[in-house]
């Protein structure tokens, strides 16, 4: 589903992802760990299109289909799905007002019908209810006086109703607590799906215990510098990420 | 050398008409006639009127509007956002009212209406350039007056259209004096075609414990000059509430002078600038903490975009022995393109100590964070930006009660929105 090949990108004129590889297959997860640093955000927002992440080299195809000469909107209705390390508050603007606004225009540009307020409703009541998200905060401005654990609920929130075909979870895991993390790992693995992949960046190899990868990779300098099974992360877990500081210096 | 300056076109235009008034004129309207043959057109010399330069702005001569023979359709008149809601109309066109058009039966009871030219308050002799040009030139005076306790659900829709085929002034002059405990909604608008200067002058009174809500919808014609003053006097533990929005006309100034005459009263006046092309928005307020224990504030949300240029002059004077004053400023703007403009004068004369006041001022240009946190959701950028100006604008909505009247504005402020051109 996934292929990036040889990607690099630049920040502000620096060079972050130096030649990366990276093949998800429709079906799989992938965790994706590393130092802080690493690229691994980065990777991340080159995926979904932000603005000022320069890919100087290489490819990603989505199903086939180039994504890089995408804006971020159309990536997200052809399925890109990212889960903000730091989800953006955005005063005056109302959680259901915009989920709903980002569902039917998804739907418009895939040319499919946009959901009646009825089926909108009955939808975001059942998601919700699924992640505990009580329903007054879907009254409230996006992310604005959401607790940390909140806002990475949301993020998970908005995935299971835009049903993207891939999903890119950024620390997801972190700031929450044990039961929100299984709340959050539930909700991902409802999704798990023969036509959706996942990608995972984490820094706990316990989000891992609820949400198993078929594969583990590490970034480091802007590469994946060591690929494995779920045993990987275990192992790194243990050893860290000494081993790849000293090979790539 | 001749250091003087050369008057205007619509300077001796203006001064040709005081002339034909004048010997005939007395009283109040005299005084405003003999203010404006002395003081002339404002100009940027004058601290007020820094960033509006009306004498170099104003540009045409208008002369007096005339009566129009055949009267418009009031669907014409009312804004198609307006069209569904209950209301009692009060409907000037060119400055004449027009009682056809008009729906004065349905004044609620407690209400009454007064079509009158008495001779105008002493205050009208102030030096003041809107007030007296309206003194001077208004056909008529109207009086809105609410029996005391009378709580007035229907909302007065005061509707001010002006046709012009050349250039032409239009005046109008409200005076709404609210009852002890009694309360009212007024909503005004501006609307019309062609080249015109609408000037109107709206005294309004509170008395103890009474209370209004007032909007105002200014979507003058882009060809138009736009001068309104409000001059409120707010008696003991009263409330004024007071959102307007400014889109319309080329070059507009709208003026509110808040005055607190005794203790308790709370008002604030909350306004929401769109402007594009090359529209110039003024928007200045001055409030005067005379008295101990009353609230303001004021909440001022700006969109610029093209060369247009917005203005906020806010002025909060606390006097001596008004202690327990709370009066709050905020302008926020955010400028669409790099030849926008928002121009902020903050101005507090305090002369107590036991005061809160604050002000605040941004400039800034959308989010862009937020923005793309939007579009990787998937909806696109000009809807993205959209949903955050509205969002902006929102913010000056919030004391707007009635949910009817605060998602007319919300509507009439993402159409707005709506008509941007794709870049
Ligand atoms: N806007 C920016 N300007 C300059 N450098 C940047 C910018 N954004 C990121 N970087 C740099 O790019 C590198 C990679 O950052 P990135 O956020 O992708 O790391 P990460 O792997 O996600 O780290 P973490 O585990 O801490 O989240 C870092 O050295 C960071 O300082
Ligand atoms: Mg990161």
């Amino acid at each position: 589903m996934l292929e990036i090949k040889n990607l690099h990108a630049t920040v502000d004129e620096q060079k972050i992802l130096r030649g990366l590889d990276l093949s998800v297959p429709a079906g799989e997860v992938h965790a994706i760990m590393g130092p802080n640093g690493a690229g691994k955000s980065t990777l991340s927002y080159v995926l979904a299109g932000r603005a000022g992440y320069d890919v100087t080299e290489g490819s990603v195809l989505l199903d086939g289909e180039n994504i890089l000469d995408l804006e971020p909107d159309e990536r997200a209705a052809a399925g890109v799905f990212l889960a903000f390390q730091y989800p953006i508050e955005i005063p005056g603007v109302p959680t259901l007002t915009f989920l709903r606004q980002a569902l039917n225009s998804q739907r418009r540009a895939r040319g499919e019908d946009e959901v009646t307020t009825p089926d909108f409703m009955r939808l975001i009541r059942e998601k919700g209810n699924d992640l505990k998200i009580k329903p007054e905060m879907l009254k409230r401005a996006v992310n604005v006086g959401f607790s940390g654990g909140e806002k990475k609920r949301n993020e998970v929130l908005q995935m299971a109703v835009l049903q993207p075909k891939l999903c890119v979870l950024d620390e997801t895991d972190s700031g929450l607590d044990i039961d929100a993390l299984r709340v959050v790992a539930d909700g991902v693995n409802a999704l798990r799906s023969p036509d959706r992949a996942f990608v995972i960046i984490t820094h706990y190899q316990r989000l891992l215990d609820y949400i198993v990868p078929d594969k583990v990779h590490v970034l480091s300098k802007g590469q994946i510098a060591r690929s494995g099974g779920k045993e990987l992360a275990l192992e790194l877990e243990e050893k860290g990420y000494a081993e790849f500081a000293e090979s790539a210096a | 050398m001749n250091v003087n300056v050369k008057k205007s076109a619509a300077e001796l235009s203006l001064e040709a008409q005081v002339d034909a008034m004048l010997a005939t004129a007395i009283g109040g309207q005299a005084q405003a006639l003999d203010n404006l043959k002395r003081l002339g057109i404002p100009h940027r010399r004058l601290e007020p009127w820094v960033y509006t330069d009306l004498r170099n702005l104003m540009g045409d001569t208008y002369r007096p509007a005339e009566q129009l023979e055949a009267a418009p359709k009031l669907a014409d008149l009312v804004d198609p956002a307006l069209a569904d809601l209950d209301t009692c109309r009060i409907v000037h066109v060119n400055g004449y009212l027009n009682e056809d058009l008009s729906n004065l039966d349905t004044l609620p009871t407690g209400v009454t209406f007064a079509r009158h030219s008495d001779a105008p308050k002493a205050s009208d002799t102030e030096p003041h350039y809107i007030a007296n040009v309206v003194t001077a030139f208004a056909n008529d005076i109207l009086t809105l007056t609410v029996a005391p306790g009378a709580k007035i659900a229907k909302p007065i829709l005061l509707i001010n259209y002006t046709i012009a085929d050349t250039p032409v002034a239009s005046y109008t002059r409200t005076i709404v004096n609210v009852g002890e405990g009694a309360s009212i909604t007024l909503f005004e608008t501006y609307r019309g075609q062609g080249i015109y200067q609408s000037a109107n002058l709206l005294d309004i009174s509170l008395a103890d414990k009474a209370a209004a809500t007032h909007i105002r919808h200014q979507n003058d014609d882009l060809a138009a000059l736009h001068l309104a003053l409000i001059r409120l006097d707010l008696g003991a533990q009263s409330n004024w509430h007071s959102f307007t929005l400014t889109e319309g006309a080329r070059v507009s100034r709208s003026e509110v002078d808040l005055r607190f005459e005794a203790e308790g009263a709370r008002a604030y006046t909350n306004a929401a600038k769109l402007l594009r092309g090359e529209q110039h928005g003024d928007m200045t307020i001055v409030v005067d903490h005379a008295v101990p224990n009353c609230d303001s504030e004021e909440v001022i949300k700006s969109v610029l975009e093209d060369k247009a240029r917005g203005i906020f002059q806010g002025k909060v004077i606390v006097r001596p022995g008004a202690h327990g004053t709370d009066g709050r400023q905020s302008s926020d703007a955010l400028l669409l393109s790099d030849l926008a403009e928002m121009d902020t004068k903050p101005e507090l004369e305090i002369y107590n100590d036991d005061v809160q006041c604050a002000h605040g001022a941004t400039v800034g240009e959308i989010d862009l964070d937020m923005l793309f946190y939007l579009r990787s959701r998937g909806i696109p950028e000009k809807q993205a930006e959209a949903l955050l100006l509205q969002a902006h604008v929102g913010g000056a909505m919030e004391i707007i009660a009635d949910d009817t009247l605060k998602n007319v504005m919300l509507e009439l402020s993402a159409r707005w929105l709506g008509e941007r051109r794709p870049t």
